[in-house]
């Protein structure tokens, strides 16, 4: 199948220091796919490199962003705006200062509208009636008068996503969408991306530190560590077969349900801080596996079709079982 | 909205009216008795009883303050003790003079601060930003009477383009309207680039960014308005920052205006004219201030709630 978006060996800095190392996964028409990582692994500066949003000091430095075949970097900022809002939308983990303070729900939903089909004032005001209504929001006519002060964090992230949907969006990045939320909160806004999703057939990117919710809601989930992609594969993959080490620790210090835990597993150590100065695996010094030859540069060694870990002892465990 | 408005209004008349208590208590308390200068210097005792009792001083201090405040009211604010016109004759033929100084250095610092601090807010570290805020640090750090020397030096003297003093022609509006509007348009504009450059951080900037809008757009639409806040909060002091240039332009470059007014009436012990200018320029401030709570209330809908 043609794929939607195709990020291949994306590389971003921060004034000069690496943030992001070779970054590449790709994404079919409708499906979801997971990110998942600490803060500070990228997730959401990969996210931003593809909406084509990185601020100063940030800069992409290598790589490809292929949307539809063709490569995003290389466009004029002015093209690449008009897919931003329409072909490509993202609403984000803040629900509470992502709304413009100044301005009516209806005039931040009617500006997608405006902008991106053409409408005038009073067809787009119609029109984010019907959006807000699609998002499940009670009463829209009367919503569309207030601020966002006036709404709750639950209703800004649903006004949030009517904007993104207002655009017709072909993808949708949700990044930390449930973070800032109450956990009822959590699962009305899932539920609603997942039904949207179905309705429009939108594919998605679901970036979370939450292995849980990508357990249930994405098709596949790549998870990043400093600024890698240090496993892909299917969510049955990742939870049942984990290959690298560093997914293993993150699915160890997940609570079990029917298990007595005194204390939650954690995984030693921290994220290294400066990315230039490892030249291999950027886990090493927290990994219970690691050796010498970790700190030589590591590639992505497949494990299934579809599951692939930046792991040299991944290689090593396929070879032993084909030896085997 | 309407009712924010009144309560503003009405919490500013005891200000107003504490105001000007402060400035007939200075002028009473002030050296130099004015039926001094009323009477001569020559002047008998009798004479000078006669004086007092005509003009009410005489009395209590409280009872000549609330006669004089009862008189303001009416419009009636005395005679000049020196030329012994009416005091609202003097100030209604110098104020057109001052308000047309100061509306053309308004206009003309805004028209500088604005789009040079939102360019130079949006353009941030790079040699646009770098030569904006250096004019910005010249501008803050010439003094008003300074600037209008060197002004005149410069367009007057040597290159004799524009005259010094007189209001008959636009060329004399030019150097006075330079002097006044430019160090105000310094502060101005390092402070929208500021506070511009600290709504950008905004998430709702990155939203809007992510609605695909055009970065004009992003940059006035949902920026600026909301970088206006605290703009207009400084903007209270620009009453007050355009009195004391005022003065000190008026004098320089001659012109007629208020300004000019207060520092003679002043130096005279003009005792009537000094308090209903400066109770004037007080209430002014005041009404500023008023303009600018209004003002949060339209751009700000939070604030119209409280």
């Amino acid at each position: 199948m043609q794929q939607l978006l195709s990020v291949q060996n994306l590389e971003v800095s921060f004034a000069k220091r690496p943030v992001l190392r070779q970054v590449t996964f790709s994404l079919a028409p409708g499906e979801t796919l997971g990110i998942v990582g600490e803060s500070g692994s990228g997730k959401s500066v990969t996210a931003l490199s593809i909406m084509g949003l990185l601020s100063w000091p940030g800069r992409i430095t290598d790589g490809k962003v292929l949307w539809h075949g063709e490569d995003l970097l290389q466009l004029p900022a002015d093209s690449h705006r008009q897919l931003r809002g329409s072909s490509m939308a993202m609403i984000f983990q803040e629900p509470m200062t992502c709304l413009n303070p100044v301005y009516t729900v209806e005039q931040q939903i009617a500006e997608v509208l405006m902008l991106h089909q053409g409408m005038n004032k009073r067809q787009a005001s119609e029109a984010a009636a019907s959006y807000l209504e699609q998002v499940g929001i009670a009463e829209p006519k009367a919503r569309l008068r207030n601020f966002p002060h006036e709404l709750s964090g639950g209703m800004r992230q649903r006004v949030m996503i009517a904007m993104a949907l207002a655009g017709k969006p072909e993808l949708l990045i949700a990044d930390e969408p449930t973070t800032a939320l109450d956990v009822t909160v959590q699962a009305q806004i899932l539920d609603l991306l997942k039904r949207l999703q179905a309705d429009t057939g939108m594919a998605m990117i679901l970036i979370t530190h939450d292995l849980g919710l990508v357990a249930e809601n994405a098709d596949r989930g790549i998870v990043m560590y400093a600024g890698e992609v240090v496993e892909e594969g299917t969510v049955s993959e990742l939870f049942e077969t984990p290959a690298h080490p560093y997914t293993q620790g993150l699915l160890r210090s997940l609570p079990r349900w029917g298990e007595q835990q005194d204390l939650l597993y954690s995984i030693p150590g921290t994220v290294p801080r400066d990315l230039g100065a490892i030249a291999g695996c950027a886990f090493a010094d927290r990994c219970p596996l690691s050796s010498v030859a970790c700190r030589e540069q590591q590639v992505m060694h497949m494990l299934s079709p579809s599951q692939a870990a930046r792991c040299r002892m991944v290689n090593a465990q396929v070879k032993e079982g084909v030896a085997r | 909205m309407f009712k924010y408005v009144v309560r503003r209004i009405l919490l500013a008349i005891p200000l107003v009216l504490g105001i000007s208590f402060l400035v007939f208590g200075l002028m009473y308390l002030a050296p130099g008795e004015p039926v001094r200068m009323l009477a001569g210097r020559e002047a008998s005792p009798e004479v000078i009883a006669a004086i007092r009792q005509e003009w009410g001083f005489d009395k209590p201090f409280l009872v000549q303050y609330f006669m004089w405040l009862a008189k303001v009211l009416r419009g009636d604010m005395g005679r000049s003790v020196i030329s012994q016109l009416p005091v609202a004759f003097l100030i209604k033929s110098r104020l057109p003079f001052t308000l047309k100084l100061n509306f053309w250095a308004t206009l003309l610092g805004l028209a500088i601060a604005f789009p040079l601090g939102v360019l130079a807010a949006a353009k941030r570290q790079t040699w646009v930003d770098y030569v904006a805020s250096a004019l910005a640090l010249v501008g803050m750090s010439m003094p008003g009477f300074w600037l209008s020397l060197v002004l005149i030096i410069v367009f007057a003297v040597k290159l004799s383009w524009l005259p010094t003093s007189g209001t008959g022609t636009w060329a004399h509006y030019v150097l006075p309207t330079a002097a006044l509007g430019f160090s105000w348009a310094a502060g101005l504009m390092r402070m929208v680039r500021t506070s511009l450059l600290e709504v950008l951080k905004e998430d709702y900037v990155r939203t809007a960014r992510a609605k695909g809008l055009r970065e004009r757009v992003v940059l006035v639409k949902h920026a600026l308005r909301n970088a206006m806040i605290p703009i207009v909060t400084g903007l209270g002091t620009w009453l007050a920052y355009m009195v004391v240039g005022t003065v000190i332009v008026e004098t320089i470059f001659a012109w007629p205006g208020l300004g000019r007014l207060l520092t003679t009436a002043l130096m005279q012990r003009d005792f009537f004219l000094v308090q209903a200018i400066i109770l004037m320029i007080s209430v002014a401030v005041v009404a500023a201030n008023l303009l600018v709570d209004v003002l949060y209330a339209v751009i700000d809908p939070r604030v119209r709630l409280s």
